[in-house]
């Protein structure tokens, strides 16, 4: 409100700054310089009368902007608080994804950790395979120096069957010597044809072994030869195994690399948002510096009131001193006195960081 | 277990932010919303190893509470912070001369606060 818009008759001085504190002092100088003129007192007392109801209709504005800020900056805060334990969840540890929990950056970081465990078992899958193979190469080399073997005892049988023949040569002769030696030689003639029985039955024996032993070679080689073929055949299954498990794991790799990325990149960015919404209800603390000095503006505008009241009726106004006092009575913070000793600039608040330990 | 921390002030704002930088530095947290209600809730709590003051209060303001406070037997030794928009050297002298042990002009930082909770807390 401006003063001039109050201006009463038999005023002579109007305030030029439109302050309050200039303007009652006006009203006191007027007063105070004609008491003596009809109509100066009861147009000061309208005056006043005025100036109270003003003021009333200021600190009730006062109070609801005050109300107004506080709940708007509490709901404000109270949001901010909200986001922030939602960051919270979203930011830090929580248990794997396995769990059937809604996807975090914790949870992509779980589910990267199971992707990799995947990567390693197939990984492991295919060193089984390849000793698997080893272990059977192993085996067939085995089969093959047996079916080596089985060669040389065909070899050892023949042996068998020739020294046969040749004992059963000597027997008969043997038996041809005993007969040019007549009676005295009928002992030898028994033991030449005996010798001859056991050859042949030895020669028989041995073509028994060779028979068993080339029976014995042909079933290894046929062994050999079908083992050789699945040798072949598991070995393009495996390459062609080892191939998709490959691709596979390159797939995962991919995945689980972006997954990592992804995971990294809502940490950080959930970080950031935080310490932002940490500055925000930070500088919410004006809230609490602008309260107190609304404050003591309600408080003061009643006491200016109060005084300028009790003036009239005295009839001398508050010295300048007594005034300043008045109004700077209650100042809570540095700006405010800023403000009072430097006319209307305006003070920031202070930023000062240094804490006073007693 | 979690060390507790009893804040006096009269804006539940203020609170807020307080009380989020000492829940998130691991202290537990009580609050008041002026000198009288923090009486009673210390009553209440029994022990609490810090408080965090606001000055300018209704109903008892804070230099007002840290002398009863530190008239308290049972809670004599427990240290305060004042946290205020106050920045007088008298204001100051007056909490230094009650029993406060540190004194923060608002607005603050939260490192700023707990450095002074970390260095002052009791065992």
């Amino acid at each position: 409100m401006n003063a001039s818009t109050i201006a009463q008759p038999g005023l002579t001085s109007t305030p030029d700054d439109g302050t309050l504190a200039t303007f009652a002092k006006a009203i006191m100088r007027s007063l105070a310089g004609r008491r003596d003129k009809p109509g100066t007192i009861s147009s000061a007392e309208t005056l006043c009368s005025r100036l109270d109801e003003a003021s009333r209709t200021w600190t009730t504005h006062l109070g609801t902007a005050q109300a107004q800020m506080r709940q708007a900056t509490e709901q404000l805060l109270s949001g901010f608080a909200q986001i922030l334990e939602q960051l919270d969840a979203i930011i830090q540890p929580a248990h794997g994804a396995a769990s059937g929990q809604p996807v975090t950056a914790s949870g992509l970081d779980s589910r990267a950790q199971v992707l990799e465990a995947c990567e390693s078992r197939l990984r492991g899958l295919i060193q089984n395979f390849q000793g698997f193979v080893q272990s059977r190469d192993a085996v067939m080399q085995s089969v093959r120096q047996l079916a080596g073997e089985s060669v040389s005892l065909g070899t050892m049988a023949e042996d068998v069957a020739q020294i046969a023949r040749q004992t059963n040569l000597l027997s008969l002769n043997a038996a041809i010597e005993a007969a040019r030696a007549g009676p005295s030689g009928r002992g030898f003639a028994v033991v030449a044809t005996e010798v001859r029985r056991l050859s042949t039955e030895s020669g028989d024996t041995g073509k028994r072994i060779g028979d068993h032993v080339q029976a014995f070679g042909q079933h290894m080689n046929a062994a050999l030869k079908q083992a050789s073929e699945h040798t072949a055949h598991d070995a393009q299954v495996i390459h062609a195994s080892e191939q998709t498990i490959n691709q596979v794991i390159e797939q995962v790799d991919s995945a689980v690399s972006q997954l990592n990325e992804r995971a990294a990149e809502l940490s950080a960015r959930g970080e950031a948002v935080r310490a932002q919404v940490e500055q925000l209800m930070i500088a919410f603390q004006f809230q609490d510096r602008v309260h107190q000095i609304m404050d003591q503006v309600n408080s003061s505008i009643s006491s200016a009131v109060a005084r300028l009241q009790q003036s009239l009726k005295d009839g001398a106004a508050p010295d300048a001193d007594e005034w300043t006092a008045l109004l700077s009575a209650g100042y809570t913070t540095d700006e405010q006195r800023f403000a009072s000793d430097h006319g209307s600039q305006n003070a920031a608040a202070p930023s000062s960081n240094d804490t006073t330990f007693f | 277990m979690a060390k507790t921390i009893l804040i006096v002030d009269d804006s539940s704002s203020l609170r807020t932010v307080v009380r989020m930088a000492l829940v998130r530095a691991g202290y537990d947290v009580i609050e008041a919303g002026d000198g009288k209600e923090g009486l009673a809730q210390l009553d209440k709590a029994g022990k609490v190893n810090l408080i965090v003051s606001d000055v300018n209060m209704p109903n008892m303001d804070g230099i007002t509470f840290v002398t009863h406070v530190k008239a308290h037997p049972r809670h004599k030794f427990t240290p305060v912070v004042m946290l205020t928009t106050e920045g007088q050297d008298a204001k100051k002298e007056q909490g230094r001369a009650a029993g406060a042990k540190a004194w923060i002009v608002k607005p603050f930082n939260p490192p700023q606060l707990l450095d002074a909770v970390s260095k002052l807390i009791l065992p």
